[in-house]
């Protein structure tokens, strides 16, 4: 994947600060805390009940908590292909395939990696910001009068509004002048930037 | 990888490795009970109880069998509980040698280092707070910078000074020749001016 450049003051060869930029997003990964940590407690809750249930038979008094001799029981009468059983064991089986799910899926990109051509400089930034400078650089074209710029996924829709009437031409500046923005921050990732205009009627 | 444990991307490995792990035990053992229930072990399998006659008199007549499931349960709660405290662990390095001089050697808080570059960043222009906190380990530190820019911004002068000034500043201050350093831009609430032409 070849993306946009940092300029000429970085020495390194394109591929190379590709693959540095990869590592970077790498960083920016959700760290999955609340998913370990609702696991973690469930674990943790869960080894406290068996210990106790367990320690409480040895001495003789089941069913602290868990009403240990009614479970025995459903589970002496209780087939493998009860409903409850067999929910229950669906249950846990769609319960394991989430939890490898969101232990591998990267996650939804909270900041959006700017390449700085330094390695060992990682910079980071809001999908929202990056989008609010691009605007800001489109509004500052001559003859915009108010521009804005939304960033979904990795397109870029540039929204202009002007006094003049001919468009096409503001359209190439604006265009212009956002994708070298673009190529100045060089986040990771190949960017599309689309400019629309809306001139006077 | 010093760096990514050093930006706390550790904490991240570790959990999603224990997610998937813990997943990988769920799912076979639903799916095999599931399979189990629905006859493809066999139809007769699908008809035995969930705790056979055998398995109960065999754990009642046992003296290891409760001993050891009250061991297996302290395992894992120990394992949840500590996995659970490691999500609130703060990374924060405190203390780092400089030099060792004639004078002895000299300690720098992680934090003073921090504060003087958060104070640095914050001078420039365009930018309207910074926070920075070293990170990792005293023979391996990395850089958290944070940096909450004025509206509008420009990124890549801001970048530009950081890479020029204030990193380089900071490694001369922690005798450093190679700093890892995260930093996250970000816009600040409230005081939203809009250009207007």
């Amino acid at each position: 994947m070849t993306t946009l450049h940092a300029g000429a003051d970085s020495p390194e060869p394109q591929t190379r600060a590709s693959v540095r930029g990869k590592d970077a997003v790498r960083f920016l990964r959700s760290r999955r805390k609340i998913p370990a940590a609702i696991a973690a407690l469930v674990l943790f809750a869960a080894g406290l009940v068996i210990a106790m249930e367990a320690i409480s038979a040895l001495f003789g008094h089941p069913g602290r908590i868990v009403p240990y001799d009614r479970v025995a029981d459903w589970a002496r009468v209780t087939t493998w292909q009860d409903n409850a059983v067999m929910a229950g064991a669906g249950a846990i089986a769609i319960v394991g395939i989430l939890l490898i799910l969101i232990g591998t899926v990267p996650g939804r990109p909270r900041l959006v990696a700017l390449r700085s051509g330094d390695p060992s400089m990682i910079i980071g930034t809001p999908r929202r910001m990056l989008a609010r400078v691009l605007g800001a650089v489109a509004a500052q074209v001559d003859g915009v009068r108010q521009a804005r710029a939304q960033i979904r996924g990795r397109q870029v829709t540039v929204h202009a509004g002007t006094d003049l009437r001919d468009t096409a031409a503001l359209r190439e500046r604006v265009q212009t002048a956002v994708e070298d923005e673009l190529a100045r921050l060089a986040p990771v990732g190949r960017y599309t930037v689309k400019t629309k205009v809306r001139g006077a009627p | 990888m010093n760096r990514s444990r050093a930006f706390g991307r550790g904490i991240a490995r570790g959990n999603r490795t224990g997610l998937v792990v813990l997943g990988l035990i769920l799912l076979p053992a639903g799916a095999t009970a599931l399979a189990r229930g629905l006859g493809l072990f066999g139809a007769t399998a699908a008809r035995t109880p969930l705790l056979p006659n055998p398995v109960s008199t065999f754990a009642g007549a046992s003296s290891w069998f409760w001993p050891a499931v009250a061991v297996g349960g302290v395992v894992l709660g120990v394992i949840g509980l500590s996995w659970l405290l490691a999500q609130f662990r703060v990374d924060r390095l405190n203390r780092m040698r400089l030099e060792s001089g004639p004078s002895g050697v000299t300690e720098i808080t992680g934090r003073q280092a921090g504060e003087t570059l958060a104070g640095q960043v914050s001078a420039y222009r365009g930018v309207r707070r910074a926070r920075a906190s070293l990170r990792g380990k005293p023979d391996a530190p990395a850089l958290d910078l944070r940096v909450t820019s004025q509206d509008p911004a420009h990124p890549d002068a801001l970048i530009t000074r950081l890479h020029d000034e204030a990193l380089p500043d900071l490694r001369t201050a922690l005798g450093l020749e190679r700093l890892p350093a995260l930093i996250r831009l970000r816009f600040g609430p409230g005081g939203r001016t809009r250009e207007v032409h």
